[in-house]
């Protein structure tokens, strides 16, 4: 199971209040990337609809939003999922 | 209580028939119907398989003011208000008001978010469900979305009375202007209805017509082979305004709110007093709250949902109410186009008689074959113009929940 750099960045701009597009790199902090909380864990929802997969509610719970983009991706890594284009 | 007059400066509807009250009304004064086989959820085990639904295209009209997250009856909410607020005589009042009210009416809320969610909850128990849930189960949810996109910060509330809210939303906006606490309330009714459980259960109630072969004549008020309803959704508001402020900002005003009355008939579950006396009293008390005569009625909008007990019992209402002149007032259900609306019906018949009384024509619907010796004026002809001094609007709920509004030409 993969998923692209622009489909996340498209799960992104859904899950937030966010109304232009932004480009969303590694190495940004998670509350760079135009979500709050409720967007944080509405991003979560929706990549785990999208992925069909289920994310470790400790893994979720230890990322803060100082934390960076990277940080999900490891996350998402765990679970089989690559990263194309990251 | 004083004795403020209130008017009606715009008017908005989204449903089968079209996203804005142009497209709506165009259909409705010449007798079209969105009522068609049904795409949106699974009917293939149930008896009735049509209805008057909302096309998903709705959502390329969507101009939010601010990207978020919306549930589906939020949508219809903001799409409603936007039409509303887009129109000439509205566009300067969110800057000429300090404190505009919100009163809308939901018979279901978020219902068919909370069905999806239960749906996922029990199939798949380890998986987590969506942040927003709360909100978007929350009734309230289509006024605080209104409220968010244009910043609306007055008085504002849901009400939830089945398929009386819409009537109810609006008799309660009136009430507000009238007591001072308001100048201006964005008024109405919305609703999302085509989902799994809800349908299954407006089926089992043998509720809704199976004359699934003639969508566009499945639904016939009052007619003497009507089998029942046929659900619709969408949305549908009005702007209310006192008169003296009204006038000031230079509004035309399309007419007046005159009169709101309310009964509970404390019967039954879903079946209306066999006699009517429960929708005769609301019917009484609307007139007499607006000072106007049942001699004075010109146009009647039924509650007409083309059930055989409901129909039989608002005729009984109206009979006592009009008696000898009955044939002669202009009858219009609309239900038979635009689908039964369950909470925002209401809402969308003030809007038609707002838009009949504005333009003093009368519209017909598609069929009708009078009930023995039970006859109303309804036409299935063009539509026809005719002097529209006041005109009278039902709402009947489950559980007896009656409302009647009277809208008046305003007359300086």
């Amino acid at each position: 199971m993969n998923i692209s750099l622009e489909k996340l960045n498209e799960l992104v701009i859904d899950s937030g209040d966010i109304s232009e597009s932004i480009t969303i790199t590694g190495n940004m902090k998670l509350d760079e990337i135009g979500i709050d909380s409720v967007g944080f864990f509405t991003l979560i929802f929706n990549l785990e609809e999208h992925l069909n997969i289920e994310l470790d509610e400790d893994s979720i719970s230890g990322l803060t939003m100082k934390n960076t983009v990277n940080d999900l991706f490891k996350i998402l890594e765990s679970k089989g999922i690559e990263i194309i284009g990251a | 209580m004083n004795n403020r007059k209130v008017v009606v400066t715009a008017v908005n509807a989204c449903c089968s028939l079209g996203t804005e009250i142009s497209e709506v009304w165009d259909k409705l004064k010449n007798a079209k119907s969105g009522v068609n086989a049904i795409t949106k959820i699974d009917v293939d085990k149930l008896n009735t398989k049509i209805g008057a639904q909302m096309p998903d295209s709705y959502k390329s009209c969507l101009q939010l003011q601010k990207k978020e997250s919306l549930c589906k009856n939020a949508e219809l909410a903001v799409l409603c208000t936007q039409g509303l607020l887009a129109q000439s005589n509205s566009r300067d009042i969110l800057s000429y008001y300090n404190n505009i009210g919100l009163v809308l009416g939901s018979g279901l809320g978020g219902l068919y978010f909370s069905e999806e969610s239960l749906k996922k909850v029990f199939e798949f128990p380890n998986k987590r469900v969506h942040p927003l849930t709360v909100p978007f189960v929350d009734p309230n949810g289509i006024i605080s979305a209104i409220s968010r996109q244009w910043g609306i910060h007055g008085h504002q509330f849901t009400i939830s009375t089945a398929c009386s809210s819409g009537a109810n939303a609006i008799g309660t906006a009136l009430d507000l202007i009238r007591n001072g606490r308001l100048d201006c309330v964005i008024t109405g009714g919305v609703e999302h209805t085509f989902s799994p459980l809800l349908y299954a259960g407006f089926d089992q109630l043998r509720a809704m017509s199976r004359n699934n072969n003639a969508p566009h004549i499945a639904c016939q008020p009052f007619s003497k082979d009507r089998d029942g309803f046929v659900m619709g959704e969408g949305a549908a508001m009005l702007i209310l305004e006192s008169e003296e402020r009204a006038i000031a900002r230079g509004a035309t005003i399309l007419a007046e709110l005159s009169g709101y009355g309310v009964t509970g008939g404390g019967h039954h579950l879903v079946q209306p007093i066999e006699d009517g006396s429960d929708g005769f009293d609301a019917m009484a008390l609307a007139l007499a709250d607006a000072n106007v005569s049942p001699d004075e009625i010109d146009l009647i909008s039924p509650h007409g949902t083309g059930t055989k007990l409901n129909d039989q019992a608002e005729f009984c209402s109206l009979s006592k109410m009009f008696d000898k002149r009955l044939p002669n007032i202009p009858v219009v259900p609309i239900k038979q186009l635009t689908g039964h609306m369950l909470g925002a019906s209401g809402a969308m018949e003030a809007v038609h008689i707002v838009k009949s009384i504005e333009e003093q024509v009368i519209t017909p619907i598609i069929h009708y074959v009078p009930d023995g010796e039970q006859v109303l004026n309804i036409s299935t002809s063009a539509s026809y113009a005719k002097s529209i001094r006041a005109a009278i609007t039902n709402s009947f709920g489950f559980g007896n929940n009656n409302v009647s509004l009277v809208f008046n030409k305003h007359c300086k």
